[in-house]
């Protein structure tokens, strides 16, 4: 399973806060902006090119300097869920898209 | 059916229209000139007229609607140039220009009207409802444009932006300053158009960067009533002071 970001939102930072901004192509599934916190706008970067969960925990495991798997494997499917639920993140299988 | 190109120059940038009905014009003056130029940059579609007359009440004529049809395509032209247009109502103190930031019908007007009765020749205005935002190297700068409510409250000269004042009703007078986080979404849900590509994307990204780094920004929970005018007024004139204007 790959994670993906939707085409059309861009990451970026307003007076030092990190937002996501949907252009017009993604604002019919998600909304116009959101601010994120720093580590979600650091795990948003991986989401890009899109991204397994295990590469996922091991980006975040090596610049936070967690070594304790299961807590980070949580906070992951937490922000995962979110994003997925306003639109900004596509699941899909290797190779496959995940269909809307 | 085309009637001549005119030109619109907004925060010193000049854009130019080719209106579908004749009368549409009048509504853009004193800041519409004839142009000598037969291209133009921004025309409505007839399919884009037809829905502007849908959405505008029944009794208002095409001219208008198309007037405020074009407001949407304005704006996104504008954002090439790093120039934004907001709604609120931009008024001028001596410290500069204050934008009252709200929704339609939330009292921008109401807080304008109160302080001009209640303090005569205090304050001006530079648009009752949509001013354009320009970025440059030192700041913000906040100019008039052709819409203007319903009041037509507006102005000729711009100035520099001070802060904003974002408006909420309610039961007691409330200001709190408000941290980047949270006045980012607010202040983004008061873009006139939202931007259609990367590069408009970007660029109101950058002016609203260039609102919160330079501007203070408040949320003003109010009655609306006179007190709730004397408390704006006395809390603007404190940060007017604490900024040395």
């Amino acid at each position: 399973m790959v994670y993906k970001a939707r085409s059309g939102v861009l990451l970026t930072e307003v007076c030092g806060e990190y937002i996501l901004v949907a252009a017009r192509s993604a604002r019919q599934f998600c909304p116009f902006v959101t601010v994120l916190n720093e580590s979600s706008a650091f795990i948003w970067k991986y989401l890009v090119d899109g991204a397994s969960l295990a590469d996922l925990e091991s980006a975040v495991s090596e610049e936070y300097e967690i070594d304790e798997p299961v807590k980070v494997r949580s906070l992951l499917m937490d922000l995962l869920e979110k994003l997925e639920t306003n639109g900004y993140l596509l699941r899909m299988e290797q190779g496959g898209e995940h269909e809307e | 059916m085309s009637n001549g190109i005119y030109e619109l120059n907004l925060a010193g940038h000049t854009l130019r229209y080719a209106f579908r009905r004749v009368r549409t014009k009048y509504f853009f003056l004193p800041l519409l000139h004839r142009s000598a130029s037969e291209g133009w940059d921004i025309k409505m579609t007839a399919e884009d007229l037809a829905r502007a007359r849908i959405a505008s009440p029944p009794q208002y004529t095409e001219a208008y609607a198309e007037y405020r049809g074009l407001l949407a395509p304005t704006a996104r032209a504008l954002q090439a140039f790093d120039c934004c247009i907001f709604h609120a109502a931009a008024i001028v103190t001596q410290g500069g220009c204050w934008l009252l930031a709200a929704p339609s019908g939330t009292g921008k007007t109401t807080q304008y009207r109160n302080w001009l009765r209640l303090h005569p020749g205090e304050l001006g205005i530079i648009s009752g409802d949509m001013p354009v935002l320009e970025l440059r190297q030192d700041g913000v700068w906040v100019h008039p444009s052709p819409w203007n409510g319903k009041e037509r409250y507006r102005g000729f000269e711009p100035a520099k932006l001070a802060g904003v004042v974002l408006l909420r009703q309610g039961s007691e007078n409330c200001i709190e300053f408000l941290e980047p986080r949270q006045a980012i979404p607010p202040l983004f849900g008061q873009l006139a158009a939202l931007p259609d590509t990367e590069a408009q994307t970007r660029a109101v990204c950058r002016i609203m960067d260039g609102v919160l780094r330079s501007a203070a920004c408040w949320q003003y929970t109010n009655r609306g009533d006179d007190d709730s005018t004397e408390l704006l007024r006395e809390k603007i004139r404190r940060e007017d002071e604490r900024r040395g204007v």
